[in-house]
């Protein structure tokens, strides 16, 4: 009893010296990465977290930020909201990062929004293509959130545009995740650009997260014998309605959005997505990424998913250039640094800020097909 | 530091729900497996409130409260009513887990998927905190009060806890509604701290982990969940980098615990003096993985990643043991403070109390005191007798276990009921007292028709009954286990319950306390009265059984077997109880006994049943002497009673 | 229109009677609910990848037999390791059940942490998949996987009725103490019976593979399939059968109802449970379940 006392007061002694000969820390500038490494969305994650290792090291190795190095902290969101909440808290607070890459879904970042807000911690959403990640509802800005890519209501009306003007469609039907809010945005955008086209919705039918039949759904769209489906889910609900409405004898063609770009919905849909059309934020063909891609198959022996470690690489050109004029101070200066930046040239292009609504200006996107067990290059569309 | 403030919120937020499930799930034993419904009704109540209109978060916590309840009564009455087992509850909580979601995906007010972004912050450590601790005082009130012991009682064994007239439904709604009342305000807070809300947040994983929490840290225990659940929450956030094993270590816990350590933490008791060290260990376990874990990130650059792992080890362990010997240091101090009770400090205290109380006690509850107290008046008028069985006949499937049964018990009378073994004694006893439904016939106690009654009527119009296999409720203590039945002479609101209310709780608890060890010193018990239940001696279960059964002041008491399984001394010593009882309290007593000698000595008079049927009844003399009786039931022991 | 969603729900509603069929079995004996019994689903399917996919490449009848049997002993190994401890004790059934979800956390959660959150597609039984009966389509795999689960649940009522363990697991279904006094191996007993359990649910398991896809948390709908147990009464076997192919039913056709402009779809559950709700209030042992009065 009285060793263990006397133990215990010599390791508290012995340990209160030895912090106080705390080593000084290396000047490094910490940043988060917010990215679901596990969980349905790990696929497009651990792709997003490569790149964002890659860039890191170029990064370095060219000198750092002033000098300074660069820092990658990642955490996994499992793409769950309360997790994620608690992951940016810890990033914020107790790993003090400057500013947060990620996440790539619209529902994780809506969750961590006021987080990062009243930390001031500037965050660069990846793939969150829903406009509330960076404009409230009253229309203000979020001070610190921005994203590197397009928004949903963009992508839907880019969907419905291509599917009137270039497909000649004027028939769709609609089958949309209830519970998931990516999901069902785009389907409200899809259905209100197609309809100022003069297009008519036939069907609009929804099933909620988890499901994995939607046979029932599909024969009512069928009945209503429309020319397009536009299915705005992510792979795994896309490859099993296209498998779906196949089986039921529909001939309609399918269309969705970015969360379709997953090589694995040829063998998951069991080749039933062929033909399929979706927009997506950039394609594997597009000649100014292809040093990337090399580099990146040379390093992780593995072709990146797109889009999301092009976004990632994207958001942190962006945050290193803006780290650059601040020489590496957070808060307040770096968001207006991020918000200032102007004809950047970045991966897939130059990069504008809006600082009214901190969406990049002019991001285009692209349409690709599923061909061949292939996503194959369509059209480019492009923003006023 | 924020960041520490955070998880505290964090937690502070999942224990209020907890300690809500912990009053249902721990003491009720019904598992909820869509609790987070109700933390979903609640948040969205809230955050509606403080969202769209602008209220202030406390009004807006306190309809989510509202709310949570309406809706737990909504979903309590119909699944609660129809006694369902506990998978099939647990089935139908998961269902409505599911269908509160899908309700709030499809509304318009709710938004859909997306939910209600940018809540205003509104709740913060400091407020979570104070309700935290509001939240534990009240289930403590609670439980310490005669709705809470209620509770624990049907938790205990149902059966037994309706043979002393607690009705099952209105109880067990009464504590899922508290439970359903936590797990809003619970959500009204997450909403308030996470700054918005989505159907998807509560899904069944939230559901699992309170859940678990309460099984992990203990059933019948506020502590243990509050300490599990605390632990469910830090533990993670250290561990953060083994990411998904933390969720295969959570399930493999599950497992591990309630197959070795079923009572989980603190199964059953509360935090005292006595158990503490244990919390100790924990929490210098948990400081000292928290400094560990810290001091390694710190240096293992530094100095290499061994040395470092060997100091942060060290640290670590000196920590914990630290915590645990300050822990101890505390609770030793806390020992010489406290005064002993009958000591100084307490005898001011005390006189202080008192003269307080009757200075403030309103005249009118003085008087309804001493009305109360004098308990109820069983009048039984003379030559009428006061249980009058006609032509009883209780039959299972095709069995008949009760065959066309007539007899009459008259005031004052010692009736035996003997038969050999499955001649259907015990089943007129369940008739009697309602547990089973007559097939036919009719019982009538003092007069009135009680077939098809509900047993806890039965029960507290004044024929309350003991169990063939003793049914306490094992975790109480003796004292405890007569003051519960002696529910129906508290007269204390439940807000007063819940508030510890001086002027309403403590007197009458006082007078519980009295009378429930006058009635355990006429059965020779009050010695043991701080004994848990069912640490006691066989002999002596069976006296506390007879205790509780007269704590319901019955007019005629049913008896099953108070002798079986005791050896010759005690039960003599059962016959005395039994005659002393029967002398001081006068009351009618119908007897089943195999123990010829008792039944001999004690009874004035005997039925006889066989295969279902009446085939003798008269004194214990006639009964020795009939040939039927001798031939059907005595056989082997014609010699035995030919001796006597 | 409605022929096809008869089609639809029959669909659906034989993987929930297959399902169903294995967790009202354990039930009959053991009076406690099986929440691990989706994760031991979930294992089956997963077995059929690795032997249909990564290794041997198995055509599909033999890797059905073998997932079939990996399931079994996965759920025979649960309950060596989760429940028998439990059982000797004659803990409260309660124990188990949460014994049992603390297994289906854990195992949802290591195929996340070993294989991870990959989805996977196990290859088409058949090339063309889909014949038209008029106006309704039906998908060969659907009448494939109806036939074999009928023919799985006929064998177990054989099984049941007519050997010597099956007459001794019935026995053990009305009293398990009992059989065990009569000289009957329990723990042997309870081997049988998770182990036919067990295969039934890696046979629902590489159905819903093949008919869907395979992904850790693949065990959820196994929710369903415990609403339609216990819509049928939980511990009958015919019970769990009418009861899975019901809300099977009542789910396709609610998915394609509308009412007053409202599309019924995305409130199925609230219907699921509505019905639920509805047949404890009326009657609370299910269609096919038997009633015990509690001896005191």
């Amino acid at each position: 009893m009285k060793h263990l006392i006397r133990l215990v007061l010599v390791v508290v002694l012995l340990s209160s010296v030895l912090a106080a000969c705390k080593p000084a820390e290396a000047q490094t500038i910490k940043i988060g990465h917010l990215v679901a490494l596990t969980g349905g969305n790990a696929t497009w994650g651990q792709s997003e977290n490569n790149a964002l290792k890659m860039i890191v090291d170029d990064i370095n190795k060219a000198g750092g930020i002033n000098g300074k190095q660069i820092e990658i902290i990642a955490y996994d969101s499992r793409a769950d909201k309360l997790e994620a909440v608690n992951v940016v808290k810890r990033m914020v607070e107790q790993d003090k990062v400057v500013a947060i890459i990620g996440p790539g879904q619209s529902g994780v970042a809506n969750a961590v929004r006021e987080v990062v807000n009243s930390a001031k911690v500037p965050l660069i959403a990846t793939t969150a293509t829903n406009p509330t990640v960076t404009v409230q509802d009253d229309g203000s800005v979020v001070p610190y959130t921005f994203r590197v890519c397009f928004i949903d209501p963009f992508q839907g009306t880019v969907a419905a545009q291509f599917a009137m003007r270039d497909l000649n469609f004027k028939k769709a039907g609609i089958l949309y995740d209830i519970g998931d809010e990516y999901s069902q945005y785009l389907a409200k955008y899809f259905t209100e650009a197609f309809e100022k086209g003069g297009g008519t919705i036939t069907a609009n039918e929804a099933f909620r997260t988890g499901e994995l039949d939607f046979r029932a759904q599909l024969g009512k769209i069928k009945d209503t014998n429309p020319e397009i489906i536009f299915i705005p889910t992510m792979n795994k609900e896309a490859a099993l309605a296209s498998k779906q409405a196949r089986d039921l004898g529909i001939t309609a063609v399918l269309m969705g959005g970015d969360g379709w770009g997953s090589p694995d919905v040829f063998e998951l849909s069991g080749g039933a997505i062929e033909g399929g059309y979706f927009v997506n934020i950039a394609a594997l063909e597009d000649p100014t990424i292809q040093d990337f891609i090399t580099a990146y198959e040379e390093k992780y022996n593995a072709e990146p998913v797109l889009p999301n470690p092009l976004m990632a690489y994207d958001a942190m050109m962006w945050l290193a250039d803006a780290l650059k004029r601040t020489n590496g101070e957070g808060g307040e200066a770096l968001a207006k640094a991020l918000e200032q930046t102007k004809d950047l040239q970045v991966l897939t292009g130059k990069l504008t800020v809006d600082a009214a609504t901190h969406n990049p200006l002019n991001k285009p996107a692209v349409i690709q097909q599923a061909k061949d067990g292939k996503f194959i290059y369509v059209k480019t569309f492009v923003t006023e | 530091m924020e960041y520490a403030q955070a998880i505290f919120t964090n937690s502070a937020i999942y224990i209020i729900a907890t300690m809500g499930l912990a009053i249902f799930t721990g003491y009720t034993g019904l598992f909820s497996l869509g609790h987070a419904a109700f933390m979903a009704i609640g948040g969205y109540a809230a955050a509606i409130l403080t969202y769209f209109f602008g209220w202030p978060l406390l009004p807006a916590l306190v309809i989510s409260v509202i709310a949570s309840v309406l809706v737990s009564f909504a979903i309590g009455y119909p699944t609660l009513r129809v006694k369902l087992r506990s998978d099939y509850f647990a089935i139908a909580t998961l269902g409505f887990g599911e269908a509160v979601r899908v309700l709030f995906e499809n509304l318009p007010l709710t938004q859909g998927a997306r939910g209600l972004p940018g809540i205003e912050k509104l709740a913060g450590p400091l407020n979570t905190a104070f309700l935290m601790v509001i939240t534990i005082w009240l289930c403590r009130n609670f439980l310490r009060s005669n709705y809470g012991r209620k509770i624990i009682a049907i938790g205990q064994d149902p059966v037994a806890a309706e043979m002393i007239g607690i009705k099952l439904l209105p109880n067990q709604m009464l504590s899922l509604a508290i439970s359903a009342a936590f797990a809003g305000l619970s959500g009204g807070l997450l909403a308030h701290y996470i700054t918005f809300i989505q159907p998807s947040i509560f899904n069944m994983d939230l559901s699992s982990l309170i859940t678990a929490g309460v099984v992990c840290g203990g059933m019948g225990s506020l502590t243990g969940p509050f300490v599990a659940i605390a632990l469910f929450i830090v533990i993670p956030e250290l561990f953060r980098g083994l990411a998904l094993w933390r969720l295969v270590l959570y399930g493999v816990l599950l497992v591990v615990i309630i197959n070795f350590r079923p009572k989980g933490l603190f199964g059953h008791e509360e935090i005292n003096f006595k158990n503490a060290p244990k919390l100790f260990w924990i929490t210098g376990l948990t400081v000292g993985l928290t400094v560990a874990t810290s001091f390694f990130n710190g240096y293992s650059n530094y100095w290499g990643r061994l040395p470092a792992l060997g100091v942060a080890a060290l640290l670590g362990l000196a920590v914990t043991f630290g915590a645990n010997y300050l822990g101890k240091g505390i609770i030793w101090v806390l020992g010489r403070v406290n005064p002993p009770v009958g000591g100084f400090f307490h005898r001011i205290s005390e006189g202080l109390y008192l003269r307080l109380k009757s200075a403030l006690t309103p005249v009118k509850r003085q008087e309804r005191w001493a009305v109360k107290s004098n308990g109820r008046i069983t009048a039984a008028t003379a030559g009428q007798p006061v249980l009058d069985v006609n032509g009883l006949t209780k039959r299972f499937g095709g069995v008949v276990a009760v065959n066309d049964l007539s007899f009459c018990v008259y005031p004052g009378e010692i009736h035996g009921l003997i038969g050999p073994n499955g001649s259907g004694k015990t089943t007129v006893f369940n008739l009697i007292s309602g547990v089973y439904p007559v097939s036919g016939g009719g019982i009538k106690f003092n007069g009135d028709l009680i077939t098809g009654k509900a047993p806890t009527a039965i029960v507290l119009g004044g024929i309350s009954r003991t169990f063939q296999n003793i049914r306490l409720f094992g975790n109480m203590t003796v004292l405890q286990n007569v003051q519960t039945a002696l529910h129906t002479t508290s007269d204390y609101t439940l807000t007063e319950a819940f508030l510890q209310w001086p002027w309403g709780v403590r007197p009458t608890e006082e007078r519980l306390y009295q009378e429930s060890l006058k009635l355990l010193e006429e059965v020779g018990l009050a010695d043991l009265k701080d004994r848990v239940a069912n640490t006691l001696p066989y002999g002596l279960q069976r006296k506390l059984e007879i205790a509780r059964a007269l704590a319901l002041n019955p007019g005629l008491l049913l008896l099953d077997e108070p002798a079986a399984g005791m050896n010759p001394k005690e039960s003599l010593d059962l016959v005395d109880l039994i005659r002393y009882i029967h002398k001081s309290r006068g009351i009618t007593i119908i007897l089943i006994e195999h123990h010829m000698d008792v039944v001999m000595s004690i009874c004035d008079r005997l039925t006889v049943l066989n295969f279902g049927s009446k085939i003798a009844e008269g004194t214990p003399n006639d009964i020795q002497n009939n040939p039927l009786v001798l031939e059907a039931y005595l056989g082997d022991k014609v010699e035995y009673a030919a001796a006597s | 229109m409605i022929l096809q969603t008869i089609i639809t729900g029959l669909s659906i509603g034989s993987i929930y009677a297959l399902m169903a069929v294995g967790y009202s079995l354990v039930f009959s004996v053991l009076n406690f609910s099986n929440f691990a019994h989706g994760a031991v689903i979930t294992l089956g399917a997963y077995v059929a990848w690795a032997v249909m996919t990564q290794f041997f490449h198995m055509p599909f009848l033999p890797a059905l037999i073998v997932s079939m049997l990996g399931a079994g002993v996965i759920a025979f190994l649960v309950e060596r390791i989760a429940y028998s401890t439990l059982r000797h004790r004659r803990a409260p059934s309660l124990y188990l059940m949460i014994s049992a979800m603390g297994v289906a956390i854990a195992l949802q959660n290591v195929l996340y942490a070993t294989i991870g959150a990959n989805l996977y597609a196990l290859p088409p039984v058949f090339t063309k998949d889909s014949i038209q009966l008029g106006t309704a389509v039906i998908s060969r795999m659907d009448i494939f996987a109806f036939v074999f689960s009928i023919i799985a649940i006929a064998l177990l009522t054989v099984v049941l009725n007519y050997t010597k363990v099956g007459t001794a697991i019935r026995a053990a279904s009305h009293d398990s103490e009992m059989v065990s006094v009569l000289g009957v191996n329990l723990d042997m007993l309870v081997a049988v019976l998770f182990l036919l359990a067990g295969s039934l649910g890696g046979m629902a398991g590489v159905f819903m593979g093949v008919k869907y896809m395979v992904y850790p948390s693949m065990g959820w709908i196994t929710n369903k399939a415990y609403i339609g147990a216990v819509i049928g009464g939980l511990g009958s076997l015919p019970g769990a059968v009418v009861g899975g192919i019901l809300l099977g039913l009542l789910e396709s056709i609610v998915s394609v109802t509308v009412i007053g402009g409202v599309h019924l779809s995305t409130y199925r559950d609230v219907f699921s449970f509505g019905i639920l709700a509805l047949l404890l209030i009326v009657r609370p042992t299910g269609l096919f379940g038997r009633y015990v009065e509690e001896k005191l």
